[in-house]
């Protein structure tokens, strides 16, 4: 029972200490409010489910950013009949970015039109990850990595070009 | 690319992404809560047709026991042996759900992990969950009867006719909708997997998957058509006792 409270305590700690790749995924994956928190619950259970199988082997950062990836790729909200929007299609609430400095809305407004993978690529990358590591959270060869940036950068310069005329 | 160092920069100075957003007490309680993934919801939903399952074996012995050598007493020995074979199904397949500790291994390895137990499950999983509504209908049908008339009634053919075409219903609805659901988020991980390996060389994982699909084709086909066969064989053996 001690040991049991030790261990969630020291998770917990480890939760608060890395909040920003949370913040981080669920502002890249999610598009409102609502939507950010339902993210974020499902994110710190999948962690806490997975915690015993950390084993210390990579960084914690490292290991949460790979559960935190893999949850949000794969969570999916049930269908509502009145949802018209395709699933691909990211509805921004202007809300959101309030506090956040210009460029980061300008670069959150143009990650919100790539697909789940690229977001997932470019925010490792931003978040000024080695291409190797990428490569190993993705499941993906180092070259495979370079080339998917080199496409997404292009896009991403596309948009924001787009975004700065208007 | 200078002008992407910027937003890079910007990125990694921004302070709002390193406020505390969840409290103490708030991740206390999400380590508590009830997956709302596709894999939780599937999960329960094995559960929940086991448990109905049991519910109806318990409700067709009473009534096996009740109708004591009743022409349909062999019938419900039938359908006994049917939800045994179900609940075996499920609980293979409930034995079977990824474990938790995906999630911590690649994206790639995560996706296809996941994607290969769907493909193998799945479908007939959902097709034998649908048992349980055509039994429920079944089931409650002769309950009705022996309740109104204290023993079942000599079916005439279009009574026979209304019952089968009951329970068909029943199963047809219960699988299409179940099957339907999944196969949208099933899909939708297939996409996200597609666009993970584009470039790549992913012919084996791909021809993996179409050979279950045509697999499950096939198997839901047979099933389809020992169905049918076994309600015809009703049919006829009810007709002929008349």
């Amino acid at each position: 029972m001690k040991e049991r409270k030790r261990y969630e305590k020291e998770f917990i700690e480890r939760m608060m200490r890395h909040q920003g790749i949370l913040n981080k995924v669920c502002f890249v994956y999610s598009g409102s409010g609502v939507e950010t928190d339902d993210l974020k619950q499902e994110i710190i259970l999948q962690l806490w489910r997975s915690y015993p199988d950390f084993q210390g082997k990579s960084a914690f950062s490292t290991w949460m950013y790979r559960v935190a990836l893999n949850t949000a790729l794969t969570y999916r909200k049930k269908r509502k009949l009145n949802d018209f929007h395709w699933e691909s299609e990211q509805v921004i609430d202007p809300r959101k970015f309030m506090d956040y400095s210009e460029d980061v809305q300008t670069l959150y407004r143009a990650i919100a039109q790539l697909n789940k993978v690229e977001k997932a690529i470019i925010l490792l990358w931003l978040d000024e990850k080695p291409y190797q590591e990428i490569g190993e959270t993705m499941g993906l060869s180092e070259k495979n990595v370079s080339v998917k940036l080199v496409r997404i950068k292009a896009k991403l310069a596309n948009w924001i070009k787009e975004y700065q005329k208007i | 690319m200078d002008d992407f160092e910027k937003y890079r920069r910007a990125w990694n100075n921004e302070l709002a992404f390193n406020r505390a957003t969840v409290t103490q007490p708030q991740i206390r309680d999400f380590m508590s809560t009830q997956s709302k993934g596709l894999k939780n919801g599937y999960r329960n939903a094995l559960i929940f047709d086991m448990v109905l399952k049991m519910a109806l074996v318990f409700a067709l012995t009473l009534l096996a026991f009740w109708l004591d050598a009743d022409r349909m007493t062999n019938w419900t020995w039938v359908f006994v042996a049917l939800l045994g074979y179900g609940i075996y199904h499920q609980y293979r397949a409930y034995a079977r759900i990824p474990p938790n500790g995906w999630v911590t291994e690649s994206a790639t390895t995560c996706l296809e992990g996941q994607l290969d137990y769907f493909h193998h499950y799945y479908h007939r999983a959902m097709l034998v969950s649908a048992l349980s509504s055509a039994l429920v209908f079944v089931t409650g049908s002769f309950y009705y009867y022996l309740f109104k008339y204290q023993k079942l009634p000599n079916f005439q053919v279009d009574d026979l006719l209304v019952l089968i075409l009951g329970a068909l219903l029943a199963y047809g609805v219960s699988a299409f909708a179940q099957i339907m659901q999944g196969d949208y988020q099933i899909k939708q991980l297939e996409e996200i997997l597609e666009e993970l390996t584009e470039g790549k060389d992913n012919r084996d994982v791909l021809s993996r998957f179409r050979q279950a699909k045509t697999r499950n084709i096939l198997i839901i086909s047979l099933l389809f058509m020992a169905g049918v066969g076994l309600l015809i064989f009703f049919f006829i053996h009810m007709v002929a006792i008349q």
